[in-house]
């Protein structure tokens, strides 16, 4: 018997090693010779079932020149043998790609091809498609509340007016909010003046304080000739950087709405959910504070 | 009607969100496939490499839409992100944002591994348990976008349900694979 098991004997001759594994191939495929190489082996051994890699198996003598240990090179003889194996075994499995008789770009032999391709993209596209249509529907959203203050046609003329009150707003704001947090947050009248035509006397106003997790809210409002003409920040979330910043940027905006509006109805400022919805609810209280003082219902 | 232009800052508030949202629930879809996957649930519709590919897809696209998330979030000047609160969760960003980095952070533990050149290197008990690690990422997904979304503190119902779905869509299948553990486990006691 002229097998070995490489488990007890050492490193294996890689010339047999190659000789098992084309004893293994399906006898259709390996019965057939390379092309003008002659059939060497006389019989074909079936192919062994699975779980017997490595065990000892009976097989014809192969002609060989000696083991070749790992690092040391085959003798001609040798590697003769083992491109005539190769070339055997590669006209049984089809060309190989890059090799003579392989179509350009053609799939490597024995690859798989890449499952749920389809579906794959199919995600990909459905997710692209979403997020534009989502980010496409929160801008209509806030489009269509744009459009109802234009048609009040205040706001065409408001940016200026606007961008001076809320810069001078915001440093009032940012110099008394010490001052303004520490007093008590309460809804009362600061001062009061004649009675106008709409029925709100001319005056400053203070709402109540609303609180959020940034930090407490409160305006004052100013009426003059039964008009909303400023509003003035008493406290707002400026306790770290970051809120401080959105403060800066979501309150010019909701108090330009709020003179454009003349109500507490403004939309929220996308980014300051928070600080808007504490303003409003302290802009409500401001001027239901300036209706009762004036014993306008 | 006239609509007037959105500034750009609206446009990357919207984006921010609307990644964010699909994010969510790649995440959840990925989270779906793996458990039908590894619960043999998967039919004979569909071979089970369909599965394991479409899941392993789904796992990659969440993490690159989460990373579209923080990047839209951090170039949008109105929310104040520095680049180092995109990745380390602190008080100043408050912890509706830092669960948003924590889930952000278990999904890249878990994509990351199961990336073959990776796994192959990987015990497979250690790489199951790294992988399980995506259960309380989409659950802290789902409450980031619940404590940090505008659309729920504005309290739209809309939103409220979609979170609702997303989440019983995610327990189903979870509640599937822990009853076919404790049956595989009883049958072999």
């Amino acid at each position: 018997m002229n097998a070995r098991n490489p488990r007890q004997q050492g490193p294996i001759d890689p010339l047999m090693r190659l000789q098992q594994l084309e004893d293994r191939r399906p006898a259709k495929a390996a019965a057939r010779p390379a092309q003008g190489q002659p059939q060497q082996r006389s019989q074909q051994l079936p192919p062994p079932k699975p779980g017997t890699v490595n065990r000892p198996v009976a097989r014809p003598t192969v002609p060989t020149t000696g083991t070749v240990t790992p690092g040391v090179k085959p003798s001609a003889q040798a590697a003769a043998r083992i491109a005539a194996l190769a070339a055997a075994r590669g006209a049984a499995n089809g060309p190989v790609k890059g090799g003579p008789g392989s179509r350009p770009g053609a799939k490597p032999a024995g690859k798989r091809a890449k499952p749920a391709k389809a579906a794959k993209m199919a995600s990909l596209a459905l997710s692209a498609v979403t997020t534009i249509g989502l980010a496409g529907m929160f801008s209509q959203q806030n489009g269509q509340t744009d459009a109802i203050v234009l048609t009040q046609g205040t706001l065409a003329t408001t940016p200026t007016t606007v961008a001076t009150t809320a810069d001078s707003t915001a440093t009032t704001a940012a110099a008394s909010n010490t001052a303004a947090t520490a007093a008590p947050v309460t809804a009362a009248p600061v001062t009061a003046a004649p009675v106008t035509a709409a029925g709100v006397k001319d005056g400053t106003y203070a709402g109540a304080g609303s609180s959020n997790r940034f930090g407490t809210v409160q305006v004052q409002v100013v009426y003059a000739g039964g008009q909303i003409t400023d509003v003035q920040m008493l406290s707002y979330p400026n306790g770290d950087s970051r809120s401080y910043r959105i403060s800066q940027i979501a309150l010019p905006q909701l108090i330009s709405e709020t003179i454009s509006a003349q109500s507490a109805s403004v939309r929220t400022v996308s980014g300051a959910t928070y600080t808007s919805k504490s303003y409003k609810k302290t802009l409500q209280s401001a001027i239901d504070a300036a209706k009762a003082a004036s014993g306008v219902a | 009607m006239s609509l007037t232009l959105a500034p750009m800052d609206n446009w990357l508030w919207y984006l921010s969100r609307s990644t964010g949202i699909v994010a969510a629930v790649l995440a959840v879809a990925a989270l779906v496939w793996g458990l039908f996957f590894s619960a043999r649930n998967t039919g004979t519709r569909m071979k089970p490499n369909w599965w394991l590919a479409l899941h392993n897809w789904l796992g990659g696209l969440t993490l690159v839409f989460i990373g579209i998330h923080m990047l839209v979030a951090f170039a949008n000047t109105r929310t104040g992100l520095r680049f180092v609160d995109l990745f380390v969760p602190s008080n100043t960003v408050g912890w509706a944002i830092g669960w948003g980095v924590v889930s952000f952070w278990m999904f890249v533990i878990v994509v990351l591994p199961s990336m073959a050149k990776i796994r192959r290197r990987l015990p497979r008990r250690a790489w199951h348990v790294v992988h399980l690690l995506a259960i309380p990422a989409t659950v802290l997904t789902v409450v980031h976008s619940y404590q940090a979304g505008s659309d729920s503190i504005s309290g739209s119902t809309n939103f409220m349900r979609f979170l609702a779905i997303l989440m019983g869509v995610a327990v189903y299948p979870v509640s599937i694979r822990l009853i076919g553990i404790a049956q595989r486990r009883r049958a072999l006691a």
